[in-house]
């Protein structure tokens, strides 16, 4: 187990009088890929969106470089070395691919940039806008600033969702590389094989809260998980 | 200017959405002014609570404009909050003013 480098603990959040989390805890070890698995309407975005500050909670705090508090701002997070990838929505309208990677640069320094972008294989749409790009693109784009950006933390939100095979592959190879860098890195999505392949950690994310199942393989033997999520499918064991 | 203040490309982008809607703004108020019988270089003066609306007008403006590009996100992620592009167009439209003042003055 590596150190904890970011946690959201005991979060709630209501809409409109109709719960969504009660007591739902997120977090990421440095040099891990944390899952957090659950179905459509489960709070898994809502519980991202709490935790990297773009939502304030009705109750629940982050910890992050030493401090914990009830409200933070994504600035100030990323600030401090955390970096969020919406789903397919990082990417501004209007603005190159190469922009992006600009402003990036600017700010945190160009150590990662070549490396990001050649293993996504990005080169031929670094001078396209962002709103031509395909779903799988974008994707590839928002885990090349990812890498480039090298952050502590990374949280990306159903980051394999849509998206083709071989593009799966490529951003998960990225995820890997910024885990083995001892970033921290959390994660979502509905499509299970591929998360249980590539992560360390899963969390289920289940009438409002969420579950510690372990590393895949435990989560694989969770009767529970299984049954309510899963389903009868052949997960190898 | 500002810690983590937005990337070049993104800071002119704000600048531009901010004079466009301030001179938008002080256009219309002025003409409109002139129905009640207010001269219309009258009506470019300086007010504090006419800064003030406008000010906040701008902002508001702006926001949905950089949300609608999805900008805000990205540039949180760049450190830059929302409190600093408040205060860049609160700068922006002090100077305008200020400007309009001189301007008015001759």
């Amino acid at each position: 187990m590596g150190p904890v480098l970011f946690r959201a603990e005991g979060i709630g959040k209501s809409f409109g009088g109709r719960t969504v989390l009660s007591s739902a805890a997120l977090w990421g070890e440095a040099g891990r890929i944390t899952t957090l698995l659950g179905r459509n309407g489960s709070g898994k975005t809502t519980l991202f969106r709490i935790a990297c500050g773009v939502l304030w909670a009705d109750h629940g705090v982050i910890a992050f470089n030493g401090e914990v508090r009830e409200r933070v701002t994504l600035a100030r997070l990323a600030r401090g070395g955390l970096m969020y990838v919406p789903q397919n929505q990082l990417l501004c309208r209007g603005r190159s691919v190469r922009a992006h990677f600009s402003a990036l640069t600017s700010r945190f320094g160009a150590e990662h940039l070549e490396e990001a972008i050649e293993s996504l294989r990005i080169e031929s749409l670094m001078d396209r806008r962002s709103d031509v790009l395909s779903g799988g693109e974008r994707m590839r784009v928002s885990a090349a600033l990812a890498l480039a950006r090298s952050p502590s933390v990374l949280l990306i939100d159903e980051p394999l969702v849509g998206i083709a095979p071989l593009d799966q592959e490529l951003v998960g190879k990225a995820l890997r590389t910024l885990a083995e860098r001892s970033s921290a890195v959390i994660t979502s999505g509905h499509d299970a094989r591929a998360l249980l392949a590539l992560s360390d950690i899963i969390l289920w994310s289940a009438a409002g809260t969420s579950h510690y199942l372990g590393s895949p393989a435990e989560a694989l033997q969770h009767h529970q998980f299984r049954r309510e999520y899963l389903g009868p499918g052949d997960w190898g064991n | 200017m500002l810690t983590f203040s937005p990337p070049s490309p993104f800071l002119g982008s704000i600048v531009v959405r901010t004079v466009l809607v301030w001179a938008f703004l002080r256009f219309m108020t002025a003409a409109l002014g002139t129905f009640a019988e207010i001269p219309f270089l009258e009506g470019l003066a300086f007010s504090p609570l006419r800064f003030l609306w406008i000010t906040a007008f701008v902002a508001g403006a702006v926001f949905a404009d950089l949300r609608l590009h999805r900008e805000n996100v990205f540039l949180a992620n760049l450190g830059v909050s929302l409190w600093q592009i408040l205060g860049l167009i609160t700068l922006l439209c002090g100077g305008f003013e200020f400007l309009l003042w001189a301007w008015i003055r001759g």
